[in-house]
């Protein structure tokens, strides 16, 4: 079984992908996807501190359980604002949406 | 295992039970008479919001604090911030109905979101336990997104709520990552205060996860540099949902800081502080700069709102008892001055359709009520006596000065100074100026049902703005013992305080050696 | 009824909530308040009336030997300095609570028949209740730091009444020279407070005696130091109850409506002068030296008030002279120590006073806004009541007995006789002087006949208008004046036959025969009229009650005399014989022979000129303060435009063009934020691992 330090490679790796997906993508449900991986790299770290150092009480798996629920909730509300703003703007493209700066 | 239900001490969460109840309530009357009984659920949410605050208040003091077997602590603190953030929500309610009736959408979904949030922010004052943690601060924060993207058929409120959402989410990330480091750091841990004797030998691990932890909780704070969405966030989404983020959800926020910091991070109560410093005068100094280049009122108020989150900040970074309280104490002064600037704008756009600055000049002569509780909440966020927040800034400078934290004493005073202009700006219009076409055409002919409440709201905020500075003295005794007994910050009372803004400075020095 | 001293707090607040609640009305629905026209003063009169009825039950517990009553809370606490904000009743306070709530609600009456036609009907009843409220919380302020707060509250609302017609030039003018002036004694007044703070350690009254007495006897303080603190604190008193040489004010401020010349400038704030200096009596006593000061500066102004009002043709201007020179004896009765003999005169002064100004205001309305006594006369006939009550005020400030004055004025100057010949002497000539110009004033108002129609006296106005410059400085003589030569301000005149002077709606018109006043305007005449005969028993010189009651409620022993039947006949018999010669004399010269004050006044006219521009005191101000600071103003505008504004421009000038600039950091891009924050987490991690 490889090491913790491997898992929380991993999830660092993850994080990094998701936070590169999220800066550069231009479509917005791209962007939301990022977002998905950010707390995905999350999950794994929790999962991994769990079952190496918290075996008993697995408050980690129980924490990403939460996390996995929130994050559902968060993908049906970006998506349904990405809707919204499709329907009002013709697109999706992260390049479009700065109406409001300065 | 086997949990006796009298642990759980779960009464001490009534208030939020009310919330829910009531929330449940409004949808229920949406659901069963739907257009017809409309009009009444701004009401019922007023009477839920106003029951949860009578069931809080007698929570002043509780036996046992620990709830749900440490995940919920109803202290005192939590108390203090669960009462601002029910009477901003209140306060929030009376101003909506007007705009909401004007604007013709959903008014169910509106109240039912609302109240959602303030659930969530409250639940976020008291949690001490990271999974609730994160749970209430999603609450808070989807329910705010939704909120401000209510307008939906408007581009710039999608736009907002788009934005809001997306770094929304990312700072959640970033948050959740630095929780997940502290659960592996401490062995398993997610209670706050069980985390803080584990880590304490942990150096820079440990760091790293403060870093990400204060990152996160300053996105809800909108301090520099994490406040990049709340000009754009303020301008797009309607201004009720405004004036509630800018006070309910930044309550919360701070609620949350301190609890965060002072629970879990005792042990590097130095390096946070020095965070908190920086941020502090990045706030200060940035909001009040920019906000004198806005033409739009909204955008200015979430400047405006930057640099006042920035002046609160001094108290938590100052880490004192006197810090503390005059930091609650600023954010009640801060909650009715704030609220009532709002109530002034959204009176304004209902009957005017704009916000930009130069619309308002010359409105003395068409309205001298609403140019009063304008300028009498713009002075007072800029400090002049002897407004409430005159007093309010007062004590946070005299308790930086009490722990020789005189470099925030001077960004604050300079910067205080600067943003004398722009609030000054806008009443001088009002007063000096002529009329603007928009005020010219002004006329409150258009009034109907939910003004009175609107202006209710702003009469409330008025004088308690105007009231508030006499009654600082039993107030500042009423928020000392509110700190008194909570137990978390006794801890911090007994460290010594440390000048932070010298060893930050000459720190990296000695590390160099 | 011990209640009506724990609830003695409401007295200055109901007043505050009629304020408050017709000044909502103003802010949120201005069209609809402006018409509640009844229900405003119907708001105003009851809350005064139940403050008045309340003042009264305390006066009559505190009559019945009720202890003095505090209660205080701690307001301010910060770095050892302890501000303490309640409210005490004592005997002192009980019978100034019933004199200002007695004439203030008389006042309140009169001004609904009198601002009948006013469009600020609704506005003036506001101010009104602010203006007890204010003077009500001073009566009742238990320590000098409240005492200062009404006090400056008391400022701000004459400063709104006095400017009451701001529409008119010299009402805004006199509105902003009356609260210049008592800026000026403010200013005094706060130092003072603030240099006695500093020795005692407290601001409340019954602790600053001993304490200031410790300070003296234990050599802690030098003498001279403390002698300084109190005339600072008296300069107080002197601006608010228009002592020379801040007495300026006062006459300039009757462009006011005259209700309030009634109530705030002759019964009730420049009262509070006299009134502050009877708080801190006991402290002032200890100072050898300021009673001195005190006593003199009374006694000037006494006499510089009296000469003035010899030569005024204008009936306010006549009688607020008046008031300037009782002020001034007040003032001396408090520098000779007879205390009681000084809020004695007070109170009587308050009733008579009112009196006759509201007499005056009755005047006005009856002979359509004209104040030019040289255009009045025979108005007997006219306004019945008017004349009466007029002439019992008269009476009364002349010390004629049994005249209510005839007493309190007895006492001060058989006090002033015990302390030193010479006060005695300006005060006895005074006293003759004073009831020479009141006899004046009274005979060329409602004696003879009436000469508002008379071509004659008209033509002689006119051309008497050419003696007085620009800045209202008489030169001297054009023509030879029918009726008593007098200075007329030029804008007064002008007002005359074109009604502009009171904004009234004007519904009778002019010319017409004068008419007696509405009811609600009589009725305080009357009602003032029954105290300013009878109140003077209440202190009689060898049955002192009023000096008795005053004396137990605030525990201190002024000069205690025995009443001596030989001495009261000496001083009482002296003075009313110098009155009576005064009524006499005027008699003589504007009813016998009328040609003669004209004749009097050019064989004598260096002195006639002295007078008539009021020794002068304007002139010189000018001169020495207005024209230097405006030069000293000129001065440093040069400095501040090229040098400081300079440095202010710049850093005010960058500070803009760093918002213009740091602005466009916000680019509108979701995804540039989220980068921002990406990279100051890796800044702030640096940092700490720095560290």
């Amino acid at each position: 079984m490889p090491s913790l330090n491997a898992f929380l490679l991993v999830g660092a790796a993850l994080f990094c992908i998701g936070f590169y997906g999220l800066v550069t993508s231009r479509n917005a449900v791209r962007v939301l996807m990022s977002i998905e991986l950010l707390l995905n790299a999350v999950n794994i770290n929790l999962i991994a501190f769990s079952n190496f150092l918290d075996p008993n009480n697995i408050r980690g798996q129980l924490f990403a359980i939460f996390v996995i629920t929130v994050a559902a909730a968060e993908a049906a509300v970006g998506l349904a604002i990405v809707l919204a703003i499709y329907r009002n703007r013709d697109t999706i493209d992260m390049e479009n949406f700065n109406l409001l700066k300065w | 295992m086997n949990i006796d239900l009298a642990a759980l001490n779960a009464g001490a969460l009534w208030p939020e039970y009310i919330v829910t109840i009531t929330l449940v309530v409004v949808l229920l009357v949406d659901l069963i008479s739907g257009r017809k009984a409309s009009w009444s659920l701004p009401y019922l949410t007023l009477l839920g919001l106003g029951i949860a605050t009578a069931t809080l208040l007698p929570m002043w003091i509780l036996e046992n604090p620990v709830s749900f077997l440490g995940s919920f602590t109803a202290d005192p603190l939590s108390v203090v911030f669960r009462a601002f953030i029910l009477i901003s929500a209140a306060l929030t309610v009376l101003m909506s109905v007007r705009y909401i009736n004007q604007s013709s959408l959903a008014t169910a979904e509106f109240y039912v979101l609302l109240l959602g949030a303030t659930l969530g922010a409250m639940l976020l004052s008291g949690s001490s336990e990271m999974a609730m943690i994160f749970v209430a601060l999603e609450l808070l924060s989807i329910t705010s997104y939704l909120l401000s993207g209510y307008a939906k058929l408007d581009k710039r409120s999608n736009e907002a709520s788009l934005k809001y959402l997306l770094i929304g989410a990312a700072s959640s990330g970033i948050f959740l990552y630095g929780m997940s480091l502290l659960y592996g750091f401490s062995g398993g841990q997610t209670q706050l205060t069980e985390i803080a004797p584990r880590i304490v030998d942990l150096g820079f691990p440990a760091l790293l996860s403060l870093v990400l932890v204060v990152a996160g909780i300053c996105f809800k704070l909108s301090a520099v540099p994490f406040h990049q969405w709340t000009p754009d966030v303020y301008e797009g989404s309607p201004t009720p949902v405004v004036a509630f983020l800018s006070v309910g959800s930044k309550a919360a926020g701070f609620a949350l800081a301190i609890r965060f910091m002072t629970s879990a991070y005792p042990g590097f109560s130095e390096q946070w502080q020095t965070l908190f410093v920086l941020l502090a005068i990045l706030s200060m100094v940035l909001g009040n700069v920019v906000a004198i280049a806005q033409t739009s009122m909204k955008r200015m108020l979430a400047y405006s709102s930057i640099a006042q989150a920035g002046y609160v900040m001094i108290g938590l970074a100052i880490g004192t008892q006197e810090g503390y309280s005059s930091m609650i104490l600023y954010i009640g002064t801060y909650l009715f001055m704030n609220l009532g600037a709002f109530m002034a704008v959204v009176l304004f756009s209902l009957r005017t359709g704009t916000d930009e600055i130069t619309a308002y000049s010359g409105l003395y002569q068409k309205d001298p009520f609403l140019t009063l509780v304008l300028s009498l909440c713009l002075l007072s966020l800029a400090g002049i006596p002897p407004l409430a927040g005159f007093f309010g800034k007062l004590y946070l400078f005299w308790a930086a000065v009490q722990s020789q934290a005189y470099t925030l004493v001077f960004f604050g005073l300079v910067t205080s100074v600067a943003s004398i202009y722009y609030y000054v700006r806008v009443v001088k219009l009002m007063l000096v100026k002529e009329p603007s076409p928009q005020v010219l055409g002004y006329s409150e002919a258009g009034d109907q049902d939910g003004i009175q409440t609107l202006k209710a709201g702003m009469l409330i905020t008025t004088v308690a703005t105007v009231v508030l500075g006499i009654l600082f003295p039993p107030l500042i005794s009423l928020a000392d013992t509110s700190l008194r007994a909570t137990p978390s910050l006794q801890q911090v009372r007994t460290a010594t305080p440390v000048s932070r803004v010298s060893t930050g400075a000459e720190a990296p020095a000695d590390h160099g050696r | 009824m011990e209640w009506v001293y724990t609830f003695a707090w409401l007295i200055p607040v109901l007043p505050l909530a009629a304020a408050t609640l017709v000044g909502l009305g103003f802010i949120s629905v201005p069209e609809w308040t402006k018409r509640q026209r009844l229900p405003v003063a119907a708001l105003s009169i009851g809350t005064l009336a139940v403050t008045f009825v309340h003042s009264l039950l305390i006066l009559s517990q505190a009559v019945g030997g009720h202890e003095a009553y505090t209660w205080q809370f701690e307001w301010a606490a910060m770095g050892g300095i302890v501000v303490p904000m309640g409210f005490t009743v004592d005997n002192l306070g009980a019978a100034m609570l019933t004199v200002v709530t007695g004439v203030a609600l008389l006042v309140m009456i009169y001004s609904h028949g009198y601002m009948e036609h006013d469009p600020g009907y609704v506005r003036f009843f506001c101010y009104l209740s602010l203006f007890s409220c204010s003077m009500l919380g001073l009566v009742v302020s238990p320590n000098l730091i409240q005492i200062y707060v009404f006090w400056e509250l008391v400022g701000m609302c004459s400063y709104l009444l006095v400017g009451f017609w701001f529409y008119k030039k010299a009402a805004a003018d006199a509105a902003q020279k009356a609260f210049i002036v008592n800026r000026v004694g403010d200013f005094g007044l706060l130092l003072g407070i603030l240099g006695v703070y500093s020795i005692t350690r407290t601001f409340d009254f019954p602790g600053l005696a001993p304490a200031i007495q410790t300070a003296i006897e234990s050599g802690a303080v030098p003498l001279a130091l403390v002698v300084v603190y109190c005339l600072l604190v008296f300069m107080g008193p002197m601006a608010k109850s228009a002592q020379v040489p801040l007495h300026v004010w006062l006459p300039d401020a009757m462009e006011g409506p005259t209700p309030i010349s009634a109530l705030i400038h002759a019964a009730t704030m420049v009262a509070a002068g006299v009134f502050l200096v009877a708080r801190v009596f006991p402290v002032f006593s200890e100072v050898p030296g300021v009673l001195e000061v005190i006593a003199w500066t009374g006694a000037v102004t006494a006499f510089v008030g009296a000469t003035i009002a010899i030569t005024q043709n204008d009936i306010k201007k006549g009688l607020a002279y008046s008031t300037i020179s009782q002020l001034g004896y007040m003032m001396m009765a408090m520098g000779v120590g007879a205390y009681g003999a000084g809020l004695f005169h007070l109170v009587t002064h308050a009733c008579f006073k009112a009196m006759l100004f509201l007499g005056s205001g009755s005047v006005i309305h009856g002979v359509h806004d004209n104040q030019d006594m040289r255009l009045m006369g025979g108005l007997r006939k006219y306004m019945p009541i008017t004349s009466a009550t007029f002439l019992i005020g008269v009476l009364a400030i002349s010390g004629i007995p049994p005249f209510s004055g005839f007493w309190s004025k007895d006492e001060i100057l058989s006090a002033a006789f015990d302390h030193s010949l010479v006060l005695w002497g300006i005060g006895a000539f005074t006293a003759a002087i004073t009831a020479f110009y009141m006899a004046r004033m009274y005979l060329m108002t409602f004696e003879g006949a009436y000469r508002g129609e008379n071509a004659a006296a008209l033509t002689a106005v006119r051309a008497w208008r050419q003696n007085v410059d620009r800045e209202g400085v008489v030169r001297g003589f054009a023509s030879l004046p029918s009726f008593g030569p007098g200075a007329m301000h030029t804008d007064e005149l002008a007002a005359h036959g074109h009604g502009e002077d009171h904004d009234h709606g004007e519904e009778h018109g002019h010319g017409g025969a004068p008419h007696e006043s509405p009811w609600s305007m009589t009725l305080p005449l009357v009602v003032l009229a029954v105290p300013s005969i009878l109140i003077g028993f209440v202190g009689l010189p060898w049955d002192n009650a009023f000096g008795h009651f005053l004396e137990e409620g605030s525990g201190y022993h002024g000069a205690e005399h025995a009443f001596e039947l030989g001495h009261f006949l000496l001083i009482a018999g002296s003075s009313t014989l110098l009155s009576v010669g005064g009524i006499a004399l005027a008699y003589y010269l504007y009813i016998l022979r009328p040609e003669l004050p004209g004749q009097i006044a050019r064989r004598f006219e260096p002195v006639y000129l002295f007078f008539i521009n009021k020794w002068n005191f304007d002139w010189l101000y000018e001169q020495a303060f207005v024209k230097t600071s405006r030069l000293l103003a000129r001065g440093t505008l040069q400095v501040d435009q090229k040098g400081v504004d300079g440095v202010v421009n710049f850093s005010g000038l960058t500070t803009l063009l760093a918002g213009e600039g740091l602005k466009y950091f916000e680019s509108g891009r979701a995804q540039f934020y989220v980068l921002i924050i990406f990279g100051s987490l890796l800044g702030l991690v640096a940092l700490l691992g720095l560290l």
